[in-house]
């Protein structure tokens, strides 16, 4: 198929989502297709011949699930151009295209095309052609779908902090906030993932809103709610507060009751504070007016309550048209039922609004060219935050949309720019697209048994540090923002249990040193609990020592006593006996987990000079970047093995731009148990002709990353723990790393690849490589899979970052300045 | 037994003060009318129960019958057969007992999961979700022919495949309401409870006033959302249209649950620790807790629960190195092979369903008790083994089927893919369906490869129908 006629094929069926039906009512053949299956379809698919079973001359005369089914499948085939097959003759560039609107036109009469949902999902973003998105020849002017954009987990779990009055302070939180459940699904456990055409609000969704709405509400509205139930009872406050204090003496009597049973009492003090902290909760003002107000409340006391409460909940300002419906809505509540419940129901209807639950991004701004309108002054500043933050838009992006300085290209760089350069704003979208492209942070869930290395340490604690040194790394190679794709690709650098800032370790470890240099000449020995002649440190050694370091005298870390101090002495002594600089993420955490957990970077904890500095070379040659990082490999492994098809599959689909296909219906894909095999000699059961045409695609990516187990250790043989141990050891076998790369579309870097290291350092020089990670910004930053229309998007993308030598903001910058970033299109 | 209009009045009118739009006579009422003679019609219910890992046929099969070899036609009395260990807990319960073997379902994915395959019949592949739904599954299609206050409880350990999350709502992906409308489930027992139960487990004396005012805010909302949807594009018209769908949804099941006050009050659940708990095996037991109370109370017929995933571990039967995807591919974990691993993991699931038979058998009904009327269907969408080839689609039934087919205490055996009498899921399901009192033609995809042969693959079993 000769490229221009793809570029048609592609538009046609990625840009208008929603194909024209033809007129007509049934699905006849028409006689150019029937033309082109006399020529390339019937001499396989006809009553004489079936090959695979289908059968395509009939097409017409089958009932309408089956001929819906069928025509399902012709127009994958097609599309994907998996038929005819390579060896027979292949029809032209105009019959295939001419064949695949047919097709799609017949399903679409029944809205019943599978392609179609497909292609919305990420996992086939990879189908659009790579070469064409970055040749240069399409020239139409991108644009995304107007559309909604369902909110996501992130979202909720501010606006829950929010409405509480204890965001941003994670630390601070209060029982109440988990009495929320997360209304909002996150869609596929692995890659990128929040589409807006994937997520709508169902039953499910809107019952759990409407769960968590009642309950802040109430909680809200308590204390006026009990002054209107004892007046409209005939009682006072004074009733309920005398009311109270029997409660509150019946608690004590219960703590009495405990303590001369000699019961701890912690649990069941904590118990009454939970049930008291609702009654602490004041009701603001403006709710109180129109709640214990006497008659209708005045329009200025609705619209301030309503104006409240969109401000509370996360929600920015309430439109004038808001504020009309709403007040209506509270002022037909109040005739109905009463202030109370009139209230409440408004309080809870903005909570389960569509304009809650759905970001809306349907082009209300200036037209464009081509059909497209901008995104509306307001549409932008939400579209911006939500783009680099999980907040809705700061003070400075609503006043830019009220002074009307957020209407152009420009404008929308402004305000990108300064939210970037900004370090006092939280970006976490940022790293978590990192997390979402590598997928490391699924390290803690893959369950390892804790004694096959770790000697009983809880190994998600210490795999979540894995994560930690990696989005150090991440971090760094932002801040640095030079040649970020390659350089996490093929750094040597590492930070390990470092947290990127030199200075600050190295105080820390000053603070150590010099408690150590205090008091190794005193007799800290004898400080021990259990010392046989017990001392103390003077108050003035105590606080000499809580002067060296902050975390000396915070509340976790605190030197407080004689048994603080030669806690950490003991281990300072066995660093300073040794001559060498202690490892202090496991001094301030004086657990053995943090040694073990270096392990996974063949370093030995107890023996290793801390390097202050960092970061630095783990090992020259064997490790480079994410990809050898415990982190990575942990996630991308098996419960007790290595996993060569998900790691090669990641390689192909994420770094390669390729795909593969899905696991067909008649695979029996158990590999065999064998003891006294390797993995890798165990997987030759994929080599078999039938699976390897999709394995040859995951396989010899895979098997280089051989050279590390499962922990992410490297080693040269592998373990055979399916067998006893001979003595205190496993035996081993000699690992094969050999692999093969291909698919860069670069043939100084395809090839034969000798270990993971060698493919790896290929992998960062490819261009195709660099281009893929746009790819996969583009995705998660646009919401959606690209169009062939977002050429100019993803060229200029790249370009911004081939001119900025590397930079990711540079290329973010461009991407969030795109016409496909602020321009919309309605497709119907 | 049949009703008529008059009879089912009469029926209702025994209980003073029973809001005439309860769907569902009350266990009491029902227990009146049989003991006086007056002919009600019983409601059957269902329950979908689906484990992750494939069912092996030899992992369910009496152990005399294993070597009979998948090609033979077998129709036997379980009564004469001593069952596999694994099994032990359906002993007392040998009557209820079916055993389904070699019905082939070639037309689904097969591999990890068959998704909606297994209740659906038709070919739904990914074990990160499947493509959007192309009709009804069978338990939807059941809850529509037996109405409730919920007409539809789906409730789930998990999410899909190989899913982690164990909390709020999750998309399994193995049920379907219609084209496109993929059935939620709910992962957290404590939401369940409040939903099935809040009514009368909270004692808010402003209640009633809460559930009017709710009322009004459901109305207001949908006169919002249609006018919102007429600026919106097409695709995102649909969006709103399920938020519709939920509204209307809710303020339907709202006035039935209020009208089942009586019922529920008697058949709360005791709210424990459980259903917060963390370990699957206790949160499965939470699930089958309020299982059985909504059909007790008569909240809802129809049932699906999403057993684990491939992610489920577990740490509480002993199995803590290796997921249900590790000892699936028969890796060994804690010094037992994957096989002795699998066998304790269904000896639990056997535990629990079991545990829910046996509630239901406590409960009379009618002449009999609530068990007769009650389907459970024990079936994997990856079909017979860890990676589904589909030749067979074992299944565990257990229940008296409302009388409906002749299946309770038989092991069925059907022939060979592609033998004489050989059938399919699709005719599996036609024949239920059909039994229950849907008279459609034939319910499923056609296995492509049976059609080239001319293999007759449309209709139901009769053998099976009562």
């Amino acid at each position: 198929m000769s490229p221009a006629s793809l570029i048609a094929l592609t538009s046609v069926l990625l840009s208008p989502l929603a194909v024209g039906a033809a007129p007509g009512s049934d699905v006849r053949l028409p006689s150019v297709p029937e033309a082109i299956f006399d020529s390339h379809c019937y001499a396989c698919h006809d009553e004489d011949v079936q090959k695979g079973d289908v059968r395509l001359d009939d097409l017409a005369d089958l009932p309408l699930a089956d001929r819906l089914n069928l025509l399902n499948r012709v127009q994958e085939q097609v599309y994907f151009q998996h038929m005819p097959p390579k060896k027979k003759a292949q029809p032209s560039p105009e019959e295939r295209e001419a064949l695949f609107d047919w097709v799609s036109s017949a399903l679409d009469q029944h809205d019943a095309s599978r392609l179609k949902h497909k292609l919305l999902d990420p996992h086939y973003g990879n189908y659009v052609d790579h070469d064409k998105l970055f040749s240069g020849e399409i020239k139409d002017a991108p644009f995304s779908p107007a559309r909604l954009w369902r909110r996501n987990p992130h979202h909720f779990d501010v606006a829950k902090r929010t409405y509480f009055g204890v965001h941003p302070n994670p630390e601070k939180t209060i029982g109440e906030v988990d009495k929320l459940k997360q209304p909002f699904n996150k869609g596929s456990a692995e890659g990128i993932s929040d589409f807006a055409a994937l997520f709508y609000a169902d039953s499910a969704t809107f019952d759990t809103l409407y769960r968590n709405a009642a309950f802040v509400v109430d909680r809200t509205l308590l204390l006026a709610f009990i002054e209107y139930d004892y007046q409209s009872r005939g009682k006072t406050l004074d009733d309920w507060r005398a009311d109270r204090a029997e409660v509150l003496k019946a608690q004590q009597k219960e703590i009495e009751r405990y303590q001369r049973e000699g019961k701890t009492t912690r649990y069941i003090s904590g118990a009454h504070r939970a049930l008291n902290a609702k009654y602490t909760l004041e009701t603001p003002e403006v709710y109180r007016d129109i709640i214990l107000g006497n008659g209708e409340p005045t329009r200025t006391q609705m619209e301030a309550a309503i104006r409240h409460h969109f401000e509370r909940s996360g929600q920015g300002e309430p439109t004038p048209k808001d504020l009309e419906k709403y007040t209506q809505f509270l002022r037909d509540g109040i005739a109905e039922s009463g202030p109370y419940f009139g209230l409440r129901n408004v309080l809870i209807a903005i909570l389960v609004s569509p304009d809650y639950i759905y970001r809306s991004e349907l082009g209300h701004g200036r037209p464009g060219s081509e059909g497209r309108t901008m995104l509306a002054p307001a549409e932008l500043a939400y579209a911006i935050s939500y783009a680099l933050t999980d907040e809705k838009p700061d003070a400075i992006l609503l006043e830019a949309v009220r002074s009307g300085r957020l209407q152009t290209r420009e404008n929308v760089r402004r305000e990108v720019v300064r939210l970037l350069e900004d370090g006092s704003i939280e970006k976490p979208r940022i790293l978590r697209f990192f997390h979402e492209f590598f997928g490391y942070h699924h390290a803690p869930e893959v369950f390892k048994d804790d004694e096959r290395i770790f000697g009983g340490f809880t190994f998600h604690k210490i795999a979540r540090s894995y994560v930690e040194d990696t989005d150090t790394l991440v971090r760094h190679l932002l801040k640095e923002d030079k040649d970020v794709f390659r350089r996490l690709l093929a750094t040597e650098e590492y930070f390990v249990g470092h947290n990127g800032d030199n200075a600050a370790v190295r105080a820390e470890v000053e603070a150590h040193q010099k408690l150590y240099a205090y008091f190794k000449d005193k007799n800290w020995k004898n400080y021990a609990e259990k010392a046989q002649e017990k001392e103390a440190p003077t108050e003035v050694d105590l606080e000499y020592a809580q002067s060296l370091h902050p975390d000396f005298r915070s509340t976790n870390g605190k030197l407080k006593s004689g048994e603080a101090i030669f806690a950490k002495m003991r281990s300072l002594e066995s660093f300073e006996k040794k001559g060498i600089t202690p490892f202090t993420y496991s001094l301030r955490r004086p657990r053995d987990s943090q040694f073990k957990g270096l392990l996974a970077y063949n370093i030995s904890g107890y023996d290793w000079d801390f390097p202050v500095e960092q970061p630095f070379v783990l090992a020259k040659g064997k490790r480079a970047g994410i990809l050898s990082h415990p982190s990575w490999l942990i996630a991308h492994s098996q419960n007790a093995t290595t996993d060569p098809v998900k790691r090669g599959k990641w390689i192909r689909e994420r770094l390669l731009a390729g795909t593969v296909p899905e696991l067909p219906i008649t695979v029996d894909a158990s590999i065999p148990d064998d003891p006294h095999q390797t993995l890798r000699e165990r997987f030759a059961v994929t080599e078999a002709e039938a699976c390897w045409k999709c394995h040859v695609k995951m396989n010899p990516l895979g098997y280089p990353f051989e050279v590390f187990d499962d922990f992410g250790r490297w080693r040269d043989e592998e373990l055979m723990e399916g067998l006893p141990k001979k003595g205190k050891e496993y035996e081993t076998r000699p690992i094969n790393s050999l692999g093969w790369l291909d698919g860069t579309g670069d043939e100084q870097l395809d090839g034969e690849v000798e270990n993971a290291y060698d493919m790896i350092q290929r992998l960062s020089r490819s261009r195709r490589v660099q281009q893929s990670f746009i790819r996969h910004a583009f995705r998660y930053w646009m919401g959606r899979n690209e169009f062939l229309t977002d050429s100019r998007t993803l060229i200029d993308a790249e370009n911004a970052y081939i001119e900025s030598d590397g930079s990711f903001n540079a290329m973010l910058i461009s991407l969030l300045t795109s016409d496909s970033f602020i321009y919309r299109k309605h497709l119907d | 037994m049949s009703y008529t209009r008059r009879n089912f009045v009469k029926g209702l009118s025994l209980g003073a003060g029973l809001p005439v739009l309860a769907p569902i006579l009350s266990q009491l009422e029902i227990q009146a009318a049989a003991a006086s003679g007056v002919a009600v019609t019983l409601p059957k219910r269902f329950v979908f129960v689906a484990p992750s890992s494939g069912i092996m046929p030899e992992e369910v099969a009496p152990p005399a019958l294993v070597s009979t070899g998948p090609d033979q036609s077998l129709n036997l009395p379980l009564a004469e057969q001593k069952l596999l260990p694994v099994m032990e807990p359906f002993e007392s319960l040998k009557d209820y007992l079916s055993i389904i073997q070699g019905v082939s379902g070639k037309m689904c994915a097969g591999g990890h999961t068959s998704n909606y395959g297994a209740l659906g019949a038709w070919r739904a592949p990914g074990e990160k979700g499947a493509p959007p739904p192309k009709r009804a599954t069978v338990d939807s299609m059941l809850s529509t022919m037996y109405p409730a206050a919920v007409n539809h409880l789906a409730t789930a350990l998990t999410g899909g495949w190989g899913s982690r999350i164990t909390e709020g709502v999750v998309y399994p992906d193995i049920s379907a309401a219609g084209p496109q409308k993929t059935v939620p489930f709910q992962a957290s027992p404590d939401i369940v409870f409040e939903q099935l139960f809040g009514t009368v487990a909270s004692q808010d004396r402003y209640s009633a006033q809460k559930l009017a005012s709710k009322k009004n805010l459901l109305d207001f909302m949908s006169n919002d959302v249609r006018k919102t949807q007429k600026a919106l594009p097409s695709e995102e018209r649909t969006k709103l249209d399920h938020y519709l769908d939920a509204l209307e949804g809710l303020q339907d099941q709202d006035v039935k649950i209020a009208a089942l006050r009586k019922s529920l009050e008697k058949n709360v659940p005791e709210f424990t620790d459980k259903y917060t708990a963390e370990e699957p095996e206790l949160r499965q037991e939470a699930h089958f807790d309020l299982i059985a109370a909504a059909l007790i109370s008569g909240i809802t017929n129809v049932v699906t629960m999403k057993m684990d995933s491939s992610a489920t571990i577990y740490r509480g039967l002993g199995v803590s190195e290796k997921s249900v995807h590790g000892i699936g591919h028969n890796e060994s974990s804690n010094g037992k092979t994957g096989l002795e691993c699998r066998a304790i993991v269904r000896q639990h699931h056997f535990e629990i369903l079991a545990r829910l038979a046996n509630q239901l058998k406590a409960v009379p009904e009618g002449t009999g008790n609530m068990l007769d009327n009650t389907m459970i269907v024990y079936i994997s969408p990856a079909g017979d083994r860890h990676h589904g080839k589909m030749d067979s689609w074992p299944m565990v039934i257990l229940g008296g089927c409302g009388g409906r087919l002749k299946l309770p205490g038989r092991y069925l055996q059907f022939p060979g893919y592609g033998r004489s009498g050989h059938k399919t899921i699709g005719n599996w399901w036609t024949s239920v369906l059909n039994a229950f009192g849907n008279p459609i033609e034939h319910y499923g995809d056609f296995d492509p490869a049976l059609m080239k042969g001319g293999f007759d693959q449309e209709g139901p079993i009769p053998e099976i129908i009562a």
